[in-house]
């Protein structure tokens, strides 16, 4: 029988074929029966959303009439002692010195240090806490060269005071010559509020004429496992996921505080401007600070190092910023928003700046008017959309050292493998010759190719890219220089993602003959891994299974090569 | 009611190609999602959000199964394992070859083919339910693509 290609449609009936049946209707009594009786988070939710149906609808109506929902994430007591006065609602609950406490701050319940640390130590947990505790202040004027932050809440040697205690411990003591600072005695935490206005703070770190410093009572919200955690170094990580990163500083000696604004530099928005835009994506979502900022300033290493690092590279251009903590379902969420204009972006869990709404500005500018002086052109063959000219490439090279681009070179690329959106390839036998491929899309139309003058980073800028929801579209370029090229080593960026690296380019061939994709691609990894470990200096440049026996042959970038054979019994 | 939860049973089916491994999938689904409801700001994203919980679901699906050994046999398969040894192979029909191949691909491509071409999703919906860029989903469903025109090649030869 003749079938016709498997093309779209024919996958999608085949899809539909295999796999649109109904739940069978154990599945239904079996939610039911695991949900009724769990507390629920925010019931009325469910209500709001249009066209939900009923299956969350009958959900929430089991829990309604069979259990008392209870909201309160903590309900703790309170411990450490708070300053009178404070000037906010007071609650019932009650502490140790017997004072009215504040029972909660931007409806987060206050909870103590101690409390704070049962729920960090009870695994990954970003939420907001509102946390009251004896604040004691970083020293100024120490002499300490600190390694470069690679994260802005990794601890360096300015924070070696820095503390916020449960109970009211002195820990600073300064003498005639000297200053010391002694470790808390009781449960403490590790505070970072860098960004935060800090006039608030008491003059003279708090140290009376006896030389003792005297702590603050405060109340701050803030998380743990920042999400710039994961930029710290591996042996950091710990103590970074562990700093208590403070985004609003609620309460000093009982009295409520301003909302922190940061003007690094003076905007063209105002802060009612931002409240709007930001209130337009995140309604009814207390801001907890701002920050003004020129996206050039060094300053954002400390705010958003990943829009720092872009900016560095100069991979963007970023105009002036405000960047806006909002407290979001109880955990704190940024969002960047362009001054002057009502463009906002979020920044993911990655660190990527997502386009949320507004419709002006664009702080990824491109590098300039295209095609960029000194560029090589080249127009592309692979597929464009209909009636649509040649894809054209402008490689621009500040090496020096190009000597050659075209499309297709001697390797076939058709069994290149690469994780992200590029990968750049070695091609045996061909020292100075780099093969690069992409994911592009059928609407692309110009592209600019930048070569770093260390040849260490190729640039992609993929041009104008309209509203065009196509699939992907192979593209590939050679690029010839003068000498031996490290191919592995290069890193390629993209100018769209802001983010550097886009792609480690595992930077092999791989041909997986008889294997099953999943089979290869865990065997080449393996091949790849005790290569690392055996020889660190050479690279693989291609990796071919040749039987069902995972019989191989590997080829380095050195053009040395390995072959193993090897025997078994097949099913 | 039954109208959404067959939609997270399909995607997840689909995903995991198990009948009972959907069945609990899909249970993960909307208990998870009940729990986390707190964590949804845009009530008009419900249904984006509630797929990328189904999706999660079943890639830990997947991975559990990976450590056991025996798979159900979806019972509307079992009228046609049973009628399969009177068909000519090459008749086998294109959702069982379709099965087949899926089985050969990893769960992330899997996943990304069954958002595109049985869900109908377009590239932003699939990096909005997938949480990646719309670069990276290009990426991956080109990829995607490629190895299941190879898998449903290699099973064709095998048949």
């Amino acid at each position: 029988m003749t079938q016709p290609d498997w093309d779209d449609d024919r996958l999608a009936a085949a899809f539909r074929a295999r796999f649109d049946r109904p739940a069978p209707p154990t599945v239904s009594r079996t939610i039911h029966g695991a949900i009724a009786g769990t507390s629920p988070a925010r019931t009325d939710i469910f209500w709001r959303v249009p066209g939900l149906g009923l299956a969350a609808a009958a959900v929430v109506a089991v829990l309604i009439g069979t259990v008392a929902v209870g909201l309160g994430l903590f309900g703790r007591s309170g411990g450490a002692p708070l300053a009178s006065g404070s000037g906010v609602v007071p609650s019932a609950i009650a502490t140790p010195t017997e004072q009215a406490l504040p029972g909660s701050v931007l409806d987060l319940p206050i909870i103590t240090v101690s409390d704070a640390i049962v729920i960090r130590d009870a695994g990954a947990d970003d939420r907001e806490l509102a946390v009251m505790g004896w604040f004691t202040p970083a020293l100024t004027g120490l002499r300490c060269v600190p390694p470069a932050p690679v994260s802005p809440v990794e601890l360096d040697c300015g924070d070696s005071s820095i503390w916020l205690t449960h109970q009211a411990e002195s820990l600073i003591h300064r003498t005639a010559t000297t200053r010391e600072v002694s470790a808390p005695a009781g449960p403490a935490l590790k505070p970072f509020l860098d960004v935060l206005d800090q006039s608030w703070q008491p003059a003279d770190l708090g140290i009376g004429a006896n030389g003792d410093s005297t702590p603050t009572d405060v109340v701050f919200i803030g998380h743990f496992d920042d999400r710039r955690a994961a930029l710290c170094l591996d042996a950091e990580q710990a103590a970074c996921r562990d700093r208590f990163v403070v985004d609003s500083v609620a309460l000093v000696e009982g009295s409520p505080q301003p909302r922190s604004v940061m003007r690094y530099v003076p905007p063209t928005s105002s802060v009612a401007d931002i409240e709007s835009i930001v209130a337009n994506e995140a309604p009814q979502s207390p801001i907890l600070s701002m920050v003004i900022i020129d996206g050039n300033d060094a300053r954002l290493t400390e705010l958003e190092p990943t829009l720092a690092k872009a900016a560095q590279v100069r991979l963007i251009k970023l105009p002036i910023l405000w960047v806006v903590r909002v407290l979001e379902s109880e955990r704190a969420t940024t969002y960047i928003v362009v001054d002057g204009t009502d463009a906002i972006y979020e920044m993911n869990s990655e660190g990527e700046p997502i386009h949320v709404g507004g419709t002006t500005g664009d702080p990824e500018v491109t590098l300039g008017p295209w095609p960029p002086d000194g560029a090589v052109i080249i127009a592309l063959t692979s597929p464009v959309g209909a009636n649509d000219p040649p894809v054209q490439v402008a490689v621009v090279d500040e090496s020096g050292r190009l000597t050659g681009v075209a499309e297709k070179g001697a390797a076939d690329p058709s069994t290149w493998r690469f994780d992200g959106r590029f990968g750049a390839y070695a091609e045996p036998g061909r020292p100075g010759r780099v093969h690069l491929a992409w994911v592009g899309g059928i609407c692309d139309s110009r592209i600019t190719v930048i070569v770093a003058d260390d040849l260490g980073t190729i640039t992609f800028d993929m041009g104008p890219q309209p509203d065009c929801d196509s699939l992907g579209v192979g593209r590939e370029l050679v690029l010839d220089f003068d000498g031996s090229v490290n191919v592995p080593a290069i890193e390629i960026r993209d100018v769209a993602d802001a983010l550097a690296p886009v792609a480690t380019s595992p930077a092999y061939q791989l041909d997986c003959g008889p294997l099953g994709p999943d089979t290869c691609e865990q065997q080449a990894a393996a091949l790849v891994a005790a290569n690392v470990k055996a020889s660190p200096t050479k690279r693989i440049v291609s990796i071919t299974f040749t039987d069902e026996c995972m019989s191989n042959t590997v080829i380095f970038d050195d053009g040395t090569g390995m072959t193993a054979s090897i025997d078994c019994i097949l099913p | 009611m039954h109208a959404r939860i067959d939609a997270i049973y399909r995607l997840s089916f689909a995903i995991v190609g198990d009948e009972a491994d959907a069945r609990d999938s899909t249970q993960e689904t909307f208990i998870a999602a009940w729990r986390r409801i707190r964590e949804l700001r845009d009530p008009d994203r419900f249904d984006s959000w509630l797929q990328r919980i189904a999706v999660n679901a079943a890639r830990m699906t997947l991975r559990a199964r990976g450590r056991r050994r025996v798979r159900e046999i979806p019972s509307g398969d079992v009228a046609r394992l049973a009628t399969m040894s009177d068909q000519a192979t090459t008749e086998l029909a294109d959702p069982d070859l379709l099965g087949a191949a899926l089985d050969r691909l990893p769960a992330d491509q899997r996943t990304i083919l069954v958002l595109h071409h049985l869900e109908g999703q377009g590239i932003a919906e699939m990096a909005e339910v997938l949480g990646i860029p719309v670069g990276t989903v290009k990426s991956r469903l080109h990829s995607a693509r490629d190895a299941l025109h190879a898998a449903l090649a290699a099973e064709a030869r095998r048949l």
